[in-house]
């Protein structure tokens, strides 16, 4: 079975992938306070590496979720808000319907897992 | 964590597991009474608690043998026992997921039916669901579950007992106070950690006042009371009850979870809810009938123990008379009625009995039916029970003894029926051919069946067409059932039809004459026919289809029971899968085949089949290792007239002789092969075997090949197979890079791939514009990444990779971020000038003509040279 992120296209594709995500985030009122600007490249390079690593079925992701997030608020519309651009910019980077609600399920899981 | 004292380590385990990307399951194993569905409950609680949608599903013995029937709960209505259950059940989840990660608890999976375990399988592989999932030591579990942990989605978590420091926690939570040393230590003492046993001896103690209550504290007066072990705890549970409860235990216990109605006739139902209260006993719902079970299997085993052989026959026979005067009784209880009287050694008519054994051959249980039919047959050896249990030896794959007792002495065929001497006729001719592969004898009896009842002649054509389709004569089968007769539509004449136009090149007309992939429920032909189907639809062009009609046959095939048919589909889907370039998939699913088809009525030409299929794998993949073992066993094997799907394993052969011994001596086998597929006009296989040359090199000795047999192909394969034949052997680039594309657009994408890399080979021969040579070699690159790892030759000798300086790149990946070359050559202390000659050979490398296209190309590229 190809990973996820072999289906979805490969780390050049996640690289476009990201950066049209943070795109949207920083965009959206919900959500666009928890983004600086001045930290915008090293997240979105810290994005990439996750996504590759977490979407190619590698046992340990780099970062904690728990830890990364540690110092916010997050509330369910932000997930919902957040889950939705990715999804979005995966659409838009013309990833398959399937390997898209994969990799959403996937990620909205480890999510969900972090408190456990 | 509340609910799991002692287990916190075991809690944290699950919980780094459904944070670890690469697993989607656990799988909780451990003793009885060990705290295993404890331990589950408390996990849903936790994640639901989390933001995860819960949906608990548990395996019981009782309904083991029902698909799917553990997910039933969940669907509004009962199963309808077709494709659409698992939609429905895969709707139910999807709505009560409502956006949120889905945790599946599986209590007890060592219980489930094969059906739902392969759901749950599935669910987890497909990430839509996490699976946590209880089994008991020592039991088996489904294939599916045991699969999720070979696949390397699930870890394994082993439930031991609780540890010695964890005790006073465990007995202060089970009493709601705490208890002093003395009792943790006379707890340990008489059980070893096990929370069942231990929850069962403090109430125990605490009821018959061994323990009391002072100060806070649960302190030790006399000695426990109870026996050494959870069976003998339970034991005397039991045995402190009355007649009338240990009557109703005692049915329970032989007969297997009843519904209410029916043991309500055999014992007063106060007692019922007497056992319910004392938490023996529990009801559940199930197809809109109360069921009524122990509460714990422990109960079940203690009490069948206490059982004389006796009493348990009294029993029986009291729950077959019960059930058959029932007025609730449903067609399928014939096959509880039988096996109970058979059980209870008494009144089973032979009548009975066949009848049964009829139930349970269409219902695939067959080794029920042989054991029902044997008892029927030995105490009236009619020919009659001799066909059905013939039947039943046949679908397990005994062929053997299927032949020996048709032709048992004792059986009177003069007495039989015209209706049993036919269907006896049919099971011998299905032994004969598909058993032990002998045609002519099969034919024989075929016809000397349509002398004796002449209106048996239309089942007879298609019989006989499908002995012809099967082996490789397909114009002969074709002449037994032309398209539009009547035999053309029975299930051996789909097979045939399918088969043979396919193999003379027709898919497309094999298609159209059959119609919409046909329903026979089970029968020998539903396997040939998945099969068949599966190979025209890609020999069509089809692939896709090929694999989403496959998996559908496949998933309907297992939560039926059908070994037989699961072994044609999954031969199917393995072909399919090899030529969409999943190899390893490919090989899983003919390693399936194989598996299962020992034991099944594809024991001889099934195992072909899948074994040709691994072969070609195998071969193609350039694990000659697996190769050679495959094809030694595949020489192992008898004779076996239905050769018309091992192509794959002839074609196999030469691939392995091509690695081997070189592609010269492969292409004289191919030769001849493709010779001997002629007078035949096996042209489907043919023009796969001229391909093959092609691919070894000799595309010339293709097409000289090709023209000894022009013939009109249809669908849309066919003919692309033999434009790129044709192409191959030219020299111009284009019309190969056109067949290629044309074969990736079928789901053809091995053949696409290495076609692509041809045409990338002739572009750069020929001197072509550097531009153009890239061009070809992106989309060959292109092509070459959607497939997984192939060893044939175009792989082993061409690398279309790109490959850039690292000057070339550093640059390119400037421009690529948006500089204008002045900033490039800024940066790079170089001249401006410099950065565009740069420039300009990184868009000939790579195919592009602007900055922009350019980071898209970029990804494509190869490592620095």
């Amino acid at each position: 079975m190809r990973s996820l992120l072999e289906r979805i296209g490969g780390a050049p594709t996640i690289a476009r992938i990201v950066e049209d995500f943070y795109g949207r985030l920083t965009h959206d009122p919900r959500v666009l306070h928890h983004f600086d600007p001045k930290r915008l490249p090293s997240l979105k390079v810290a994005q990439c590496a996750w996504l590759a690593s977490v979407l190619g079925g590698e046992g340990t992701p780099p970062a904690d979720l728990r830890a990364a997030h540690a110092h916010l608020v997050i509330t369910d519309d932000q997930v919902n808000a957040v889950i939705t651009h990715l999804d979005g910019a995966m659409e838009a980077a013309g990833v398959d319907a399937e390997v898209r609600r994969q990799a959403i399920a996937l990620i909205s899981r480890l999510w969900h897992a972090r408190h456990f | 964590m509340e609910g799991v004292i002692g287990r916190e380590s075991e809690f944290a385990a699950i919980g780094a597991a459904l944070r670890r990307p690469d697993l989607a399951a656990v799988l909780i194993s451990g003793d009885a009474g060990v705290g295993k569905s404890h331990l589950l409950a408390a996990t849903m609680r936790h994640a639901e608690h989390n933001g995860f949608a819960i949906v608990s599903v548990s395996g019981t013995r009782a309904l083991a043998d029902i698909p799917l029937a553990a997910f039933a709960a969940l669907l509004p209505s009962r199963l309808a026992g077709d494709a659409g259950d698992l939609v429905q059940i895969r709707r139910a989840i999807h709505e009560r997921a409502a956006n949120r990660p889905v945790l599946l608890g599986l209590d007890d999976a060592h219980l489930l039916d094969e059906a739902s375990a392969a759901l749950a399988h599935q669910l987890a592989s497909d990430l839509t669901a996490f699976v946590v999932a209880t089994l008991r030591t020592g039991e088996v579990p489904p294939a599916a579950v045991t699969a999720l942990h070979k696949d390397g989605l699930a870890t394994r978590l082993s439930l031991d007992p609780l540890r010695r420091g964890d005790l006073g926690a465990f007995a202060a939570a089970t009493l709601r106070t705490g208890v002093t040393l003395e009792v943790e230590d006379a707890l340990w003492e008489r059980t070893l950690g096990n929370p069942l046993f231990g929850r069962e001896l403090l109430l125990q103690a605490r009821d018959v006042g061994s323990i009391s209550l002072r100060e806070g504290r649960y302190h030790l007066v006399g000695p426990f009371a109870a026996p050494d072990t959870l069976a003998d705890l339970v034991d005397a549970r039991l045995a402190g009850l009355s007649d009338v409860h240990q009557r109703a235990i005692a049915l329970l216990a032989v007969g297997g979870p009843l519904e209410i109605d029916l043991i309500e006739r055999l014992v007063d139902a106060d007692a019922l809810v007497e056992l319910e209260e004392a938490r023996v006993l529990v009801a559940d719902d199930q197809d809109d009938t109360l069921v009524v079970r122990f509460v714990h299997p422990v109960y079940a085993d203690a009490t069948r123990r206490r059982l004389g052989r006796l009493t348990a026959r009294q029993l029986l026979r009291e729950l077959a008379t019960a059930l058959d005067n029932s007025p609730r009784k449903r067609a399928e209880d014939v096959l509880r009625i039988a096996t109970w009287r058979l059980d209870a050694g008494t009144d089973a008519t032979p009548d009975l009995l066949l009848q049964a054994a009829r139930l349970a051959n269409r219902r695939n249980d067959f080794a029920l039916a042989e054991r029902l039919g044997s008892h029927a047959f030995e105490a009236e050896p009619s020919l009659q029970a001799a066909a059905t249990v013939a039947s039943a030896f046949v679908e397990q794959g005994q062929y053997a003894k299927a032949f020996a007792l048709l032709h048992d002495e004792r059986i009177d065929r003069a007495v039989a029926s015209a209706r049993d001497r036919f269907r006896a006729a049919m099971v011998e001719a299905t032994i004969q051919f598909w058993g032990l592969g002998d045609g002519a004898s099969a034919l024989g009896i075929i016809d000397r069946m349509e002398a004796e009842q002449p209106s048996t002649a239309d089942v007879a054509e298609s019989f006989r067409a499908s002995i012809h389709a099967a082996s490789s004569r397909p114009v002969e089968a074709m002449s037994h059932v032309p398209v539009g007769s009547v035999t053309a539509h029975t299930p051996f004449g789909v097979f045939s039809v399918l088969t043979a136009l396919t193999a003379m090149g027709k898919p497309d007309t094999a298609l159209t004459a059959v119609g919409p992939m046909p329903e026979f429920g089970r029968s020998t032909s539903s396997a040939i026919i998945g099969v068949a189907y599966g190979f025209a639809l890609i020999e069509t062009g089809r692939v896709s289809e090929a694999l989403r009609v496959g998996v559908e046959g496949w998933e309907r095939a297992m939560r039926e029971g059908d070994l037989h048919a699961r072994v044609g589909w999954s031969v199917a889907i393995g072909w399919a899968e090899l030529n969409f370039g999943r190899r390893e998939s490919a090989n899983r699913w003919f390693h399936d085949a194989a598996e299962l088809a020992h034991n099944s009525a594809a024991a001889r030409h099934g195992l072909l089949w899948a074994l040709g299929g691994s072969l070609l794998a195998a071969a193609q993949g350039g694990d000659l290792d697996r190769a050679r073992a495959v094809q030694a066993e595949l020489d192992a094997m008898p004779h076996h007239d239905a050769i018309a799907h091992s192509y794959m394993g002839t074609r196999g052969r030469a691939w392995l002789a091509a690695a081997e011994r070189g592609n010269g001596v492969a292409i004289e086998m191919l030769q001849q092969m493709a010779a001997d597929a002629l007078p035949g006009s096996n042209l489907a296989p043919r023009l796969r075997m001229l391909m093959d040359i092609a691919r070894l090199g000799r595309p010339d000795l293709a097409v000289e090949l090709l023209e000894q047999a022009p013939t009109e192909y249809d669908g849309t394969f066919l003919p692309a197979l033999v434009a790129a034949i044709r192409a191959l052997a030219g020299d111009d680039p284009a019309p190969v890079m056109d067949a290629a594309e044309s074969l990736n657009d079928g789901g053809f994408r091995v053949l696409a791939a290495e076609i692509a890399a041809g045409a990338w080979q002739r572009a750069q021969a020929r001197g072509d514009d550097a531009r153009l040579v890239a061009q070809y070699a992106r989309r060959a690159q292109e092509l070459r990444e959607l497939i997984e790892a192939y060893a044939t030759p175009a792989f082993i000798t061409t690398r279309p990779e790109v490959t850039l300086s690292r000057r070339e790149r550093e640059i390119a990946t400037l421009v690529a971020a948006g500089r204008t070359s002045r900033e490039v050559a800024d940066e790079l202390i170089i001249g401006v000038r410099t950065v565009e000659s740069h420039l300009a050979r990184v868009y000939a490398k790579l195919g592009v003509r602007s900055r922009a296209e350019l980071s898209d190309a970029l990804g494509l590229a190869g490592a620095t040279s």
